[in-house]
């Protein structure tokens, strides 16, 4: 029998009784929806992540205290200050741009609005580092930052929040009581793992030591991080390990001290976010192939069904000369069309439903060929897989007893 | 078919010592005792006998549908009984022709396609499987009826479909099991003209029956009781009607 003429067939058949095929289908469309979803969302979230580190550059470096949370040891934590930025300054050349930040939560007012933030004090250099990009306005420049300006550049989402659809250039802003100029507003960053990357202000940290009160800042030259860039063609990881050593030389830190300190750059950044998406990743292929074993049993029982109800069609196309072979085959023919047919759907469906998440989610949508071919596969392979059993009931029969049967 | 009516040399089947039973122990069912008979090729014969007495089991193991306990069955030749599954389908897809009682056509296919079924799974693939088919059905009688499904068809016409089913692959041997049992009267003589008409072009015809006046169109009568042969008598066929010839 030829591969059309099997196709034809199993159309045919599957025709006859096209609600029964269709509910059975649901399983497998379901399933393979899933997995195009599935792989659509970890290419759409990989995307973003890889946009926002070419964005901020892999030679970063954030030096941070850790806190310690032992109250025993509390007495013994270490503090990064202004000093340690101008001994970086001094004795680390590979250090391209150095920004020095403090941040906390404030509320900020306009009008009526209110609207509770993180602020980010820091250096105008931190521009630099960091690679800022504006959607509006500018930076704060050097001398802003000398004259404690009251100057402020808004994330998108506090934009939108206190101004809507307005522009907020040279409007002011209340933070803690204090009227602040809007000169610039952050290009949108999108949401990582359903986190807001938008929501935040960034002031001159002098302005910030002046006017914000800081209950975690014990000292007024207490910094919370130290932003570094490192020098293009400069080993990043020698850097890196220039820095800890020279700020753990500052803070007299021995070996075993370690936890006290910690200068991390992107690719733990990166590390982080593959494990939270490899985690959300085994959910989701999980869940489809739970789905897909469903439909696959649901596709076995309409197939033993079928074989079943057409026991004299069997009987008699054995007697006309149909071979074990030919019975097997129409029938693994009826339930891969099935399998594929729902395959399609389950794609279509699935593409839908990535182009919804990766919506919501503000990333590209990217459906990847081998994700298309992944589908496809399953399909055959659930059918084949979950069609065998009965095709082989069906190639069983001897023709008589087939013939017989009412 | 070859154009002239001839008796071979080898006989188209032949049977030594055939027995089927079913069941095992005390459950045992002795349904055909150890025959032996041999058919030519191009005779007509007719298998007669009651419920019971072995003959439907006969058919089915000459058409290769079930297989003997014990015993030898020769078809052209060839020992059947030591075939493997897939020469015996290649035996009933080109060697034998089968006619049942009910008809057992596909209902949601066309005359045409319950005719050209068959070719479905013959290995040549260089035939015109339309062009058969049609030529089938034509002969049979059907030749403006190739697109009716069996439910648009009477008894008659249904039986003519699966008897051109029967030809399609041009067998040496067509057996018929109770060919007219669901027909009327009427209906019953048409097809037995028919099929008596294809034995003349040279076919061997093996018709089972329990009616005398349809047995009477064959030019040999084998009779069985309990399992075994009681009568083997060679009698004057009755000619197939004038109707029938000239259609």
């Amino acid at each position: 029998m030829t591969f059309q003429a099997l196709f034809r067939e199993a159309i045919t058949a599957l025709r006859l009784n096209l609600l029964r095929s269709a509910l059975t289908a649901i399983g497998v469309i379901i399933g393979v929806s899933g997995l195009v979803v599935m792989g659509s969302a970890t290419a759409g979230a990989n995307k973003l992540i890889e946009r926002q580190i070419a964005d901020l550059g892999t030679d970063v470096l954030i030096a941070r205290a850790v806190k310690v949370e032992n109250a025993l040891r509390r007495g013994a934590a270490v503090m990064l200050t202004d000093q340690d930025t101008n001994a970086i300054r001094e004795l680390l050349p590979n250090i391209q741009f150095l920004a020095r930040e403090i941040f906390s939560n404030v509320t900020v007012v306009v009008g009526n609005t209110s609207w509770i933030t993180q602020y980010w004090g820091v250096d105008a250099s931190y521009a630099d580092v960091f690679n800022v990009k504006l959607s509006e306005g500018r930076f704060f420049d050097d001398a802003e930052v000398r004259s404690n300006a009251k100057v402020v550049v808004l994330g998108a989402t506090v934009t939108r929040k206190l101004f809507g659809a307005l522009s907020p250039l040279d409007q002011t802003i209340r933070i803690g009581g204090v009227p602040v100029r809007v000169i610039g507003v952050r290009a949108k960053r999108g949401s990582i793992g359903g986190e807001d990357q938008d929501n935040f202000i960034i002031l001159p940290i002098t302005t910030a030591r002046a006017h914000l009160p800081n209950s975690e800042m014990s000292n007024p030259r207490q910094l919370s991080l130290i932003d570094a860039k490192v020098l293009p063609g400069a080993d990043r990881d020698k850097v890196k390990r220039d820095l800890l050593a020279l700020l753990r030389e500052r803070k007299h830190l021995q070996g075993s001290q370690e936890d006290k300190l910690d200068v991390s750059d992107l690719t733990q950044f990166i590390q982080m976010m593959n494990a939270t998406q490899s985690t959300l990743t085994w959910l989701l292929s999980a869940t489809a192939a739970i789905s897909l074993l469903v439909g696959g049993v649901g596709i076995m029982n309409i197939m033993l069904v079928s074989v079943t109800e057409r026991t004299q069609e069997i009987g008699l196309r054995i007697a006309i000369g149909a071979r074990k072979r030919d019975i097997l085959m129409q029938f693994l023919a009826e339930s891969v069309t099935l399998c594929v047919l729902a395959g399609v759907l389950g794609l279509v469906l699935g593409v839908a439903g990535s182009a919804v998440v990766a919506h919501a989610s503000e990333w590209p949508l990217i459906i990847r060929p081998s994700s298309v071919a992944v589908a496809f596969l399953v399909s055959v392979g659930v059918g084949v897989l979950f069609g065998y059993l009965p095709a082989q009931r069906a190639a069983a029969m001897t023709p008589i007893d087939a013939l017989r049967r009412e | 078919m070859s154009g002239s009516h001839r008796v071979a040399e080898l006989p188209a089947i032949e049977c030594v010592e055939l027995a089927k039973t079913y069941g095992r122990g005390n459950e045992k069912v002795f349904a055909l005792r150890g025959v032996s008979f041999s058919i030519a090729s191009g005779e007509f014969v007719a298998i007669m006998g009651a419920s019971g007495s072995g003959k439907s089991t006969l058919a089915n193991l000459i058409g290769a549908l079930d297989t003997p306990t014990s015993g030898e069955l020769r078809i052209d030749d060839k020992p059947v009984s030591s075939m493997s599954c897939d020469e015996l389908a290649r035996l009933r897809n080109q060697c034998i022709g089968f006619v049942f009682q009910q008809f057992n056509l596909m209902a949601r296919m066309t005359a045409m396609e319950n005719v050209m079924l068959p070719l479905v799974y013959s290995s040549n693939s260089n035939i015109d499987a339309e062009a058969l088919a049609r030529m089938r059905l034509d002969q049979v009688g059907l030749g403006q009826r190739l697109n009716y499904r069996p439910n648009q068809m009477s008894g008659g016409q249904q039986q003519r479909v699966a008897i051109a089913r029967a030809l399609v692959n041009d067998p040496k041997i067509v057996i018929a099991d109770e060919p007219t049992g669901a027909l009327d009267t009427n209906n019953s003589h048409e097809i037995m003209s028919l099929l008596s008409n294809l034995n003349e072009k040279g076919l061997t015809l093996i018709v089972i029956t329990h009616e005398p006046d349809i047995a009477a169109y064959a030019d040999r009568l084998l009779r069985f009781r309990d399992g075994q042969i009681v009568e083997d008598i060679r009698q004057r066929r009755m000619r197939a009607s004038a109707k029938e010839r000239t259609t």
